[in-house]
């Protein structure tokens, strides 16, 4: 019975104007075709030929073509370097410490933002600029305010008294890794903020009265009806901090190219001397899909939290 | 205790609106100092700032940029080769993301969900996990240190981007036109290209600009893909680290050029900027 009922339903569309016979084409495929093949070429390909290099030796400095069948040995030897677990265990510091910074005072600037203040409209704009620039070029600004001769920071962090180590801020292997990190949440604190700031300005007027009605203060109207309101979008952009901050490269990059020693080599920097620096392809493949897994994982995560919207 | 509470309101208040502004004018220069950093990197005689970095009793000496990017300069290729790199990598992204945004919002089908979080997944992956591959099988085929490379390279997020950007815009397409159309004899590439297209052009530069920003301010991809003239501004900047010295006239002249483009752009288009910076995942 219920076939049948749906059989007729099914009838119908085909019953339509153009009474012709559903081919393949008429369906999405041709139309999503030309960007998943575009696609599939420039990163399911290349990602595939280094999974394959990740088993070989294959070193560009040794020989342009791959020298043989390593086995699992790249993967051994990445798993038992203390550089690359090194690495790994900065670069997920470095993630953790500079998202909750952003977010924290991503917060804190929403909310001073969300005030009836004059000028507030014009700081909202002039706060789009750390966001907009490359972090390549904030990573100058930072390396040049950091110098120990004619830098803004060392200069005004003595004014008030505060020490600065002799080989420099980013010289030194104590303040290094902080200091790249408060480049990081310079650029991408205000993005934080005015993402959350359209999130409390999304939360309607009238769930607050009624909250300041039942006698809640100003923290507790916060606490109590925004933040469980706005949650989503906060761990929305959360995670995308944290993936785009555990893949940190340009900044660091710039500021210190990994050093003094290794003290800001992250996983970026250190797949990319193996790779592009020492040439070493196969290894530095390895290092590849080692990251991409770890990655993967966090990107499954955000997307099973934000990514299903039923569309 | 009720006495205690009121008489303490009024005295927060009084302090509260000052406190504010002071909060707001902080909040302000801190994160316009380096951006003007730069700036003054740029024009300030490097004597003037020696002994005191605050120093602003300077003439502006525009020498650096007529060195960088004047008919000589290394900084005029760099600028041309931003321009081009990031034009071509948009102009070939956006077509392929008209194609998918339509495929992805006009049928009903299985795996339409996967396909989109295909998309939003490799605009979230790590760019050195395609730099070391791609600059192999890029080599192959001779595409190092040229233009093309790197605007290839540049696919790789510019087409996700697009598509994620694009596909709110062809949402909000409302299915009667594309109904009524069609009960015309309109085929779908017609009805692509005169019903869907004036739609969405607002969506299409909304994308457009973002992609170009993204690529304009690139440097993983570009490092290591292009050379010689076709290194693009945020490599260039990189150029006047020598062991004799670092230019920081030359840097900060180089680096004013390379932000001005996206900031205008991102403040043209701050309405979209939530959307945008958070790949259409939260709609601002």
């Amino acid at each position: 019975m219920s076939a049948v009922v749906t059989r007729q339903s099914q009838a119908r569309p085909t019953a339509r104007p153009a009474a012709r016979r559903r081919r393949w084409t008429d369906g999405p495929i041709l139309w999503l075709l030309p960007s998943v093949i575009v696609l599939l070429l420039i990163s399911l390909y290349p990602q595939l030929y280094s999974l394959i290099n990740s088993f070989r030796f294959y070193n560009l400095s040794v020989a342009a073509h791959p020298l043989g069948f390593a086995g699992a040995g790249n993967y051994v030897a990445a798993f038992t370097d203390t550089d690359f677990l090194n690495a790994l265990a900065r670069t997920t510091l470095f993630a953790i410490a500079t998202t909750a910074a952003e977010i924290v005072f991503g917060l804190l600037v929403a909310l001073l933002l969300r005030e009836k203040l004059r000028g507030v409209r014009l700081a909202r704009s002039l706060l789009i600029m750390p966001t907009a620039i490359a972090p390549a070029i904030a990573g100058l600004a930072f390396r040049s305010m950091y110098e120990p001769d004619g830098g803004l920071i060392p200069y005004l962090l003595q004014k008030v008294g505060i020490g600065v180590p002799s080989q420099g801020i980013l010289g030194s292997r104590s303040t290094a890794l902080a200091a790249v990190g408060l480049t990081d949440v310079w650029q991408w604190t205000p993005f934080a903020a005015l993402i959350l700031l359209a999130a409390m300005q999304g939360v309607s007027v009238d769930v607050l009265e009624a909250g300041r009605i039942d006698g809640a203060n100003s923290w507790q109207v916060f606490r109590s009806i925004v933040l469980p309101l706005i949650r989503p979008v906060i761990i929305t952009v959360t995670l995308l901090r944290f993936i785009s901050t555990f893949n940190v490269f340009d900044i660091i990059y710039v500021e210190t190219r990994g050093g003094p020693g290794v003290s800001t080599t992250v996983t970026g920097l250190d797949v990319y001397y193996n790779g592009l620096t020492y040439y070493n392809i196969g290894y530095a493949s390895a290092l590849t899909w080692i990251i991409t897994v770890l990655v993967a994982i966090v990107i499954n995560l955000y997307l099973a939290t934000t990514g299903r919207k039923g569309r | 205790m009720s006495v205690y509470e009121h008489s303490r309101r009024p005295a927060m208040s009084k302090l509260r609106r000052p406190l504010l502004y002071l909060a707001l004018i902080v909040v302000v220069v801190v994160f316009l100092v380096p951006i003007l950093w730069l700036v003054l990197l740029a024009i300030r005689p490097a004597s003037v700032a020696a002994g005191n970095p605050l120093n602003l009793n300077f003439t502006p000496d525009w020498s650096a940029f007529s060195y960088v990017f004047g008919s000589s300069g290394v900084g005029r290729n760099a600028l041309i080769s931003s321009v081009v790199q990031s034009g071509f990598a948009t102009v070939i992204a956006l077509p392929l993301a008209i194609l998918a945004c339509y495929g992805l919002t006009r049928f009903q089908y299985r795996g339409r969900e996967a396909l989109s979080l295909w998309y939003l997944g490799l605009m979230l992956a790590p760019p050195v996990v395609f730099v070391i591959p791609l600059f192999v099988v890029l080599s192959q085929v001779n595409f190092i240190g040229g233009d093309w490379g790197v605007i290839v390279a540049y696919q790789t997020f510019a087409i996700p981007l697009a598509v994620l950007l694009l596909r709110n815009f062809f949402e909000d397409v409302p299915v009667e036109i594309e109904e009524a159309a069609m009960m015309d004899g309109c085929g779908r590439g017609q009805l692509l290209v005169r019903v869907f297209l004036p739609m969405v052009v607002p969506g299409l530069v909304v994308a457009g600009i973002f992609v170009f920003c993204f690529c304009w301010n690139n440097l993983i991809f570009a490092m290591p893909l292009t050379g010689g003239v076709s290194v693009p501004l945020t490599v260039r900047a990189l150029s006047f680290f020598a062991t004799s010295g670092i230019s920081w006239n030359y840097i900060g002249a180089t680096a004013v050029v390379s932000m001005i483009v996206p900031m205008v752009l991102f403040w043209a288009f701050r309405k979209h900027l939530v959307s945008g910076l958070t790949f259409g995942a939260v709609k601002g």
